[in-house]
């Protein structure tokens, strides 16, 4: 059979389609909305410095603490922890820590910085040390690998940062700006004309991924850059070649702290991704605009619910297979490189089926516009 | 160029919207006329694809119009009953998309948007405002440029004239009057004296099924004889108006100036009047304007 030309295609058309599609994401309270959101990303870190510098101390002094004391913890590196430890005031004297030297002060948030790290590295203490002086056996495991006692601040605090609010602005920006994506034509009173429109479907559609897609780019980048940014900035991100392990984040893989970090934002965007087709196919199938949002925040959101602790393990094991997992980490953590590339293969292809679902159901003549509109 | 309507219907459920019509409809204004659910909403949809028949088919040249499908639909310029806005767009930006979707090239693109501007009436300084800005008769007028985008041989515009002001509607007979020589226009209002000034024909429908298919002035020579004038004193118009189909109501200085339409007159003092395309609509949609 002769197949019937999909109407005219002028130069440039997909072009300013596409452009103009952009235009239609972002009005100005969306450009207003995304703004706050990335300019809160970027100030984030500035906010939680804190939480990972403690108060006391500047970066400035952190930095000559890593200059003085950084190298491989070993056992002659925890003796030597512990006898510093036995010369100074004891720490839990509240006098005792006003009234101490500076150069005391600077060896006692040291120690509790080492604490910290081995605590996260699952080490020993060296205090173990102090209650038993006359022990003679190791306190690291034996084939313990390396770890360094280093500068990893910044990336500590990074971390907490993308898989916290980092990732749900990944999830929440698609969600909310790609929401009308379909259903919004009807709510714009479009649709009827777009479909009188010869090949305006295709070329509508095409101009809506591409758009969609550069959302879900942007935000990815955004969100991966501006706390990254604002991190640099306040703490300093320093040795981003240091084995993964000196995160203390229990991953036994051979990768850099930068490996990590460009693998987590790769997932990031696949999680956004997933987020933005999933909204972009339910905006086809749902009538409401809010309704294809809330949906698949839904869908996002529910397994990251508490288990009971009795639920049998294929339960638990299900629950980290849920849409979340890409931006909890549960499935990178879990130590497998074959299961975490079936979850992206699995939830990339689901995605992609709804969305095209959406598409074909929401330019099907055979969905009227009335159920766009109950 | 043939546009046919062939044993055309629409079922839903039990009802028939649109019941074995057979109409050919060639170049021209045709206005579009029928109660609020006499089936033109459902006869445009069907003519513009977006509503398929039950039965019988639309034929473009004797190709029915399913079938050609996209070749159909780039012969089409459509202005619906709800025509919108996107949030954040400029008047620019609206028909630039349409543009777009339509295949136009941007030299053409720009060259178009200007026209078409300036024919519906709408500044540069109107163009490059956001569309939420504006009033409800510049929409319209948005929209029916939207319609205009590209020369479309077939126009169907669905109560094209809601919201505008007088001035606007003149403005827009003349668009039409103007560009109707090589092309069908299809055009369904409420404003009767819309479709009196620039329609060759118009099509009446009743219930779903075509009542009449006529010039202006030979309907209205149907109803001939039809309409009569009879003053009455103001105590008496509520007499009249439950027994007979009263068009219009002036006051005088001794009374009231009933304008009745019916088959015979009603008083004594009934003096013929010359009818109107509104005493034909009164006089044929009878049963709707009294429910």
């Amino acid at each position: 059979m002769r197949r019937q030309p999909a109407g005219k295609t002028g130069k440039g058309t997909g072009r300013r389609l596409y452009a103009l599609e952009l235009k239609k994401i972002f009005p100005m309270g969306n450009r207003i909305a995304a703004a706050a959101l990335l300019a809160a990303l970027f100030l984030f870190p500035f906010l939680l410095r804190s939480s990972t510098l403690g108060v006391y101390e500047t970066v400035a002094e952190r930095k000559a603490m890593y200059a003085e004391h950084g190298g491989e913890i070993t056992e002659a590196y925890l003796r030597e922890a512990a006898d510093t430890a036995r010369d100074l005031p004891d720490p839990n004297d509240p006098e005792a820590w006003f009234t101490m030297t500076e150069e005391d002060r600077k060896e006692q948030i040291w120690l509790e910085d080492l604490k910290r790290k081995l605590e996260r590295f699952g080490l020993p203490s060296y205090e173990e040390l102090l209650w038993d002086p006359e022990r003679t056996e190791p306190l690291l495991p034996e084939g313990y690998g390396p770890v360094l006692y280093a500068d990893t601040d910044g990336w500590e605090l990074y971390m907490k940062l993308q898989s916290g609010i980092g990732a749900v602005v990944s999830l929440v920006l698609p969600c909310f700006l790609l929401s009308p994506l379909l259903n919004g034509e009807v709510a714009s009173g479009m649709r009827r004309v777009i479909l009188t429109v010869a090949g305006s479907e295709r070329k509508q559609i095409r101009a809506k991924w591409c758009a969609a897609l550069t959302v879900v780019a942007g935000s990815t980048v955004l969100t991966a850059l501006l706390p990254l940014l604002g991190t640099a900035l306040c703490t300093g991100l320093t040795a981003p070649g240091l084995p993964v392990k000196n995160l203390g984040l229990g991953l036994e893989y051979e990768w850099t702290i930068g490996q990590l970090f460009l693998l987590r934002s790769f997932l990031l965007f696949l999680g956004s991704f997933t987020a933005a087709a999933l909204t972009a196919g339910f905006s086809g199938l749902i009538s409401q605009t809010v309704g294809s949002m809330v949906a698949v925040l839904a869908l996002f959101l529910m397994p990251l619910l508490p288990l009971p602790k009795e639920a049998p393990q294929w339960v638990v094991e299900a629950q980290k297979f849920g849409p979340a997992g890409f931006f909890t980490g549960d499935i990178l953590y879990d130590g497998s490189m074959t299961k975490l590339a079936v979850f992206c293969i699995l939830w990339i292809v689901i995605s992609i089926v709804v969305a095209c679902t959406g598409r074909i159901a929401f330019h099907s003549m055979k969905i009227p516009e009335e159920f766009y509109r109950n | 160029m043939e546009l046919t309507f062939k044993d055309l219907t629409k079922r839903f459920g039990r009802k028939r919207a649109v019941d074995r019509l057979n109409v050919t409809l060639t170049h021209g204004v045709y206005g579009l006329l029928g109660p609020n659910g006499s089936g033109k909403t459902t006869l445009m949809r069907m003519m513009t694809g977006l509503l398929k028949p039950t039965s019988g088919q639309v034929l473009y040249n004797g190709q029915e119009i399913g079938r050609m499908g996209d070749a159909y639909r780039a012969k089409l310029g459509f202005l619906p009953q709800e025509f919108g806005f996107y949030r954040g767009f400029t008047g620019n930006d609206m028909l630039r998309y349409i543009a777009a979707l339509k295949g136009l090239d941007e030299k053409k693109t720009e060259r178009e948007v200007k026209e078409l501007a300036e024919r519906v009436g709408l500044s540069s300084a109107d163009m490059g405002r956001l569309v939420s800005g504006y009033s409800g008769g510049m929409r319209r007028r948005l929209g029916i440029a939207q319609a205009l985008m590209d020369d479309p041989e077939i126009l169907v515009l669905d109560e094209p004239t809601a919201g505008l002001d007088p001035q606007e509607r003149v403005r827009f007979r003349n668009l039409i009057s103007g560009i109707s020589a090589s092309r069908l226009v299809l055009l369904s209002t409420h404003i009767i004296s819309d479709i009196e000034f620039i329609a060759g024909d118009v099509l009446i429908l009743r219930k779903g099924k075509l009542l009449l298919q006529a010039p202006p002035a030979e309907i209205i020579a149907s109803v001939k004889g039809k309409v009569w004038t009879v003053e009455v004193p103001p105590e008496e118009v509520e007499r009249f108006q439950k027994t007979c189909l009263i068009g219009n109501l002036r006051q005088t200085g001794t009374g009231v100036e009933l304008r009745v339409v019916g088959d015979e007159a009603t008083a004594p003092a009934a003096v013929p009047a010359e009818p109107t395309l509104e005493d034909v609509y009164l006089y044929y949609f009878r049963e709707a304007s009294s429910q």
